[in-house]
């Protein structure tokens, strides 16, 4: 293989890597984030950002197809709020019974997940 | 802004195609709003956010149906036993179509519509296959003693299972957006 297209490809790969890890917390991130208040798509990317102290950076291209998915599985609520006249009603979203549930379970499997990891990683000094 | 805003949704509006007017005109207005909101654009791809949205909400019913009855009438020309009737019938063809049909329905729809829509094909193949050889002696007063090799049965019984299975499969294959 071609040296920059074997480079090319290293890239590609990681970056996928990134995504797919991004994919799995990003549920949870969600579920978390709404589980705090209800919000709406747009103050959405710049809370998480905020909450996580940058740590979850999402674009609108993540957080719909996400938010989508988890209103099909019936884990959140959509409500249309009409607050500033003139302009378009926001799509406020809220966590359903099964949302707090799936977000009980998920936080159980998450936490000594994370812990495990940040043990492996040196407790965090390890650059 | 707002004619940039709009020719964003446009490209929205492209990658959402064949989803319900409903969900698009919601999902626009849903960028509106977050538009609005931060007074800037949304980042990234227009037509890659649509697409992502167009495998979360899945095609609408009226596409779904309109794939599957088109389907019928492509399985039924592509049986080869049709140039009893019509010699030199291009059914080879028809068959290629039929698969191309399914595919775009696994494509747009997902595993469930590549699988009906591979049904709706399959089916009229088999049907025919089985009217064509009940009406083989009727057929032979007309034609000249028309003749299907075991061969071409096979081949028949064959592809009309596959379709069903190749558009399940296809569709099952469409990634999940990021």
């Amino acid at each position: 293989m071609d040296g920059a297209l074997r480079e090319t490809v290293i890239v590609a790969r990681k970056v996928d890597a990134v995504s797919e890890l991004r994919r799995g917390a990003l549920e949870l991130a969600l579920l978390a984030y709404l589980n705090r208040k209800t919000d709406f798509g747009g103050a959405m990317i710049s809370g998480l950002a905020e909450a996580t102290a940058q740590g979850l950076v999402i674009t609108e291209g993540a957080l719909y197809p996400a938010l989508g998915r988890l209103e099909k599985k019936g884990l959140l609520k959509p409500e249309l709020r009409k607050e500033v006249e003139g302009r378009k009603a926001r799509k406020y979203y809220a966590l359903t019974e099964q949302g707090v549930e799936r977000l009980q379970e998920l936080k159980a499997a998450w936490i000594p997940l994370a812990n495990g990891m940040e043990l492996l990683f040196g407790g965090g000094n390890d650059e | 802004m707002m004619s940039d805003l709009e020719s964003y949704l446009k490209q929205v509006r492209k990658g959402m195609r064949f989803v319900s007017g409903f969900n698009k005109t919601s999902f626009c207005n849903e960028l509106t709003a977050q538009a609005e909101y931060t007074g800037t654009l949304p980042s990234g791809d227009g037509k890659a956010l649509g697409r992502a949205m167009r495998q979360v909400y899945g095609i609408s019913i009226f596409f779904r149906i309109l794939l599957i009855v088109t389907a019928f009438p492509l399985g039924l020309l592509s049986t080869p036993m049709i140039v009893a009737w019509f010699p030199g019938f291009p059914a080879t063809l028809f068959l290629l179509l039929a698969l191309l049909w399914v595919l775009l329905a696994a494509y747009y729809g997902g595993r469930w519509s590549g699988l009906f829509t591979g049904l709706a094909a399959a089916i009229p193949r088999l049907v025919a296959l089985v009217g064509f050889t009940f009406a083989l002696d009727f057929i032979n007063q007309y034609f000249d003693s028309y003749q299907v090799s075991e061969g071409v049965l096979g081949a028949v019984v064959l592809t009309s299972i596959m379709l069903p299975i190749i558009g399940f499969l296809a569709g099952g294959r469409i990634r999940r957006p990021d």
